[in-house]
């Protein structure tokens, strides 16, 4: 299977914004949106949130593309260097991952 | 709309994502949830005066991993032989703790016990009794539902379900090692639906009729292009098979105590002559309450039907094949429940059956027999049709009310007729089993069931009347009937026996400084968007209305029952 280019790997992540959803109250929904803060200062997502997205995303990107990805040391970065920090850095790292593995 | 419901979860692992799926979903009614303590299950329960008790909740959920409350499965899972004795001992003081659950809020709902991960355990000796993990669940959780199926509040839910809408990862390891969460989301969005559901039914807010459409949706094909003898329904066929085993899951739901109705624009001689002659119908015209076969409007057709059969909107839900007609329904009618539809044939019953809105919380035989009395009803109008004149047709009924006190026999149907009548209520109260049977029982309080029979049918137990005194006064506090009984004189049969023993109860009890014989009686309408029925009949009943929905009827006056009805007195105990 060729790697998935960034465009697909983003449609992924909105699919798990989609299910990430599922558990916030109208007005608190996450804006599918490549620059939304994930994690730090402006973030919305609460750190039981942000372990969801994190296996959801996980799930996605093994469901979509056959490629297993563990994103759960990620949690314990620093916000300057951590991929998590909004959707765009996440699907930056997640393609980088997919172009290694091809 | 609903009032907002408040759920306290209680459980040994993290259920905030589950607290977030019941607050998120837009549905009413709003929900919120506090949570009690991680890990304190046990002295939750014991302790009722805890914290976690104090924003006085409607809905418990207690939802725990097997291992958690019943240690000896913990060595189960390590794969260790334990005896089914212990396991059960340990269950049985596990349930004792649930209960006391049951005093402290509407409804308790207790999770079924499921594995903590999908291992295969002992494999192939898995399900061997006293032997496997499998096994011994079954054990387990049939004993704790049991156990609680001793108090009517309290129900266990199956959780085995909620792990398929999860498929494979629905046992969540990462999430578990991450967070302390044992199951995937899709497992805690399932549940989080069936307690809605579960908070609805203790409401009363449960759906009774299924109104479905015909072509392409009872049957395959155009009945006026086709004709009956060609419409595909069974035979070797696929989808022919899929719309016969659909009418089965629609049976079936008869037997739960929902009724039928068509509502189809088709002409009704041809759409009856298919119903009749098809020799692979399962569904045949007895089997429905009522039809508009026509070519007006569905959604007059479905306010119509419903009018018809007595019954509010808010009962019916409609089943069409086609986009279109679902979306005019839903937006002329938003009360009625629209469910989106598969557009395969094959996924028709399944659909049926996944549909959430007719949870109750007990089974009576009333149900079960629902579908024979609309069809009884329907002989009554052909009756009154050809009686001539009112009088003449009540009389041909030979109705007899039998008035029975508040037992354990009937506190069940009782108190699910109190719970789901909207129409003719006077003051539309809610309570659980336990609360009506607490509140018959207290001083100056009466309260009596009364069943409905005639030569056609026995429409079971169908009203409920009750007097109290309050302030010295002698009040109405339930007036209920069903709708399946409305227009046939046991309204006013009712008004006189409430006048009849509100003298006794006031020669007993002597109230205020009302004296014996002379004091009133009162009704007191508690106006609701539904019960205009009630008023009604109250303003043409002779009750004096003395201010806005206060009716009173002076107790040194007779109130005559109709003469059409005979009134005898039963046990209480169950036919």
């Amino acid at each position: 299977m060729p790697a998935p280019d960034r465009t697909a790997i983003v449609d992924a992540l909105f699919q798990v914004i989609d299910a990430i959803n599922g558990q916030l109250p109208k007005g608190k929904k996450l804006e599918k949106a490549l620059d939304v803060p994930l994690l730090g200062p402006g973030a919305a997502l609460d750190s039981l949130m942000l372990m969801n997205l994190v296996v959801e995303t996980e799930a996605r990107i093994a469901e979509d593309f056959g490629l297993e990805v563990a994103l759960a040391d990620l949690l314990g970065l620093p916000l300057e260097e951590n991929p998590l920090r909004t959707l765009g850095a996440l699907a930056d790292d997640l393609t980088a991952r997919a172009a290694a593995a091809a | 709309m609903s009032e907002p419901s408040h759920c306290l979860l209680i459980s040994d692992f993290t259920v905030k994502s589950f607290a977030n799926y019941l607050e998120a979903d837009e549905e009413a009614p709003a929900v919120t949830t506090s949570l009690g303590p991680f890990g304190q299950v046990e002295p939750v329960l014991i302790d009722g005066q805890s914290e976690a008790w104090k924003p006085a909740p409607e809905c418990v959920v207690v939802w725990t991993q097997p291992h958690a409350v019943v240690p000896a499965f913990g060595d189960v899972l390590q794969l260790k032989k334990v005896a089914t004795s212990t396991l059960v001992a340990e269950v049985d003081r596990y349930a004792a703790l649930v209960a006391k659950a049951a005093g402290r809020a509407r409804i308790v709902l207790v999770p079924s016990w499921v594995a903590p991960t999908a291992g295969r355990g002992w494999g192939l000796l898995d399900l061997r009794p006293g032997q496997g993990i499998q096994a011994a669940l079954g054990v387990m959780n049939t004993r704790l539902a049991e156990k609680l199926a001793e108090h009517p509040n309290v129900f266990v839910l199956d959780a085995q379900r909620w792990l398929r809408a999860g498929g494979k990862n629905a046992s969540a390891q990462k999430l578990w090692f991450m967070g302390k969460v044992p199951f995937a989301n899709e497992v805690l969005a399932e549940a989080a639906k069936d307690v809605r559901a579960a908070i609805h039914a203790v409401r009363g807010e449960t759906r009774k009729l299924i109104v479905v459409d015909l072509d392409d949706t009872m049957w395959g094909g155009i009945l006026g292009d086709v004709g009956w003898e060609h419409l595909v329904l069974g035979g070797h066929h696929h989808a022919g098979e899929a719309f016969v085993e659909f009418q089965r899951a629609l049976k079936a739901l008869t037997h739960r105590g929902l009724i039928l109705g068509i509502v189809s624009k088709n002409t009704e001689a041809v759409a009856l002559e298919a119903i009749d002659k098809h020799p692979e119908m399962h569904l045949r015209r007895g089997d429905f309450a009522g039809w508009k076969i026509n070519w007006r409007d569905k959604a007059q057709n479905i306010i119509d039907l419903a009018k018809e059969l007595r019954l509010g909107l808010q009962s019916v839900v409609f089943l069409d094949d086609n986009p279109i007609e679902r979306a005019r329904v839903r937006e002329t009618l938003p009360e009625v429940l629209v469910p989106e539809w598969p557009k395969d044939p094959m996924l028709y019953a399944e659909a049926l059956r996944s549909l959430r809105c007719f949870d109750v919380v007990s089974a009576t035989a009333e149900d079960a027999a629902r579908a024979e009395m609309y069809q009884a009803e329907r002989e009554r109008e052909h009756a009154r049709e050809e009686a001539g004149s009112v009088d003449a047709w009540l009389a041909s009924l030979e109705t007899t009310v039998t008035v029975e006190p508040l037992t354990a026999s009937n506190v069940i149907r009782t108190a699910q007729l109190l719970n789901k009548t909207n129409q003719m209520n006077l003051r539309t109260r809610r309570l659980t089993e336990k609360e009506l049977s607490a509140w018959a029982e207290e001083a100056g309080h009466r309260l009596w069931a009364f069943r409905v029979a005639d030569r056609l049918g026995d429409s079971g137990l169908t009203g409920i009347a009750g007097l109290e005194i309050v302030d010295g006064e002698c009040r109405v506090s339930d007036y209920v009937l069903s709708c399946r009984v409305m227009g046939r004189k046991v309204e006013e049969t009712l008004l006189a026996w409430l006048v009849k023993e509100a003298r006794a109860l006031v020669a007993t009890e002597k109230p205020g400084t009302g004296k014996p014989g002379t004091a009133n009686l009162v009704a007191e309408l508690l106006p609701t968007a539904k019960n205009l029925p009630c008023l009604e009949l109250l303003r043409r009943s002779g009750f004096t209305e003395e201010a806005e929905n206060r009716f009173v009827w002076p107790l040194a006056q007779d109130y005559a029952s109709p003469e059409v009805i005979r009134v005898v007195a039963g046990s209480g105990e169950e036919p």
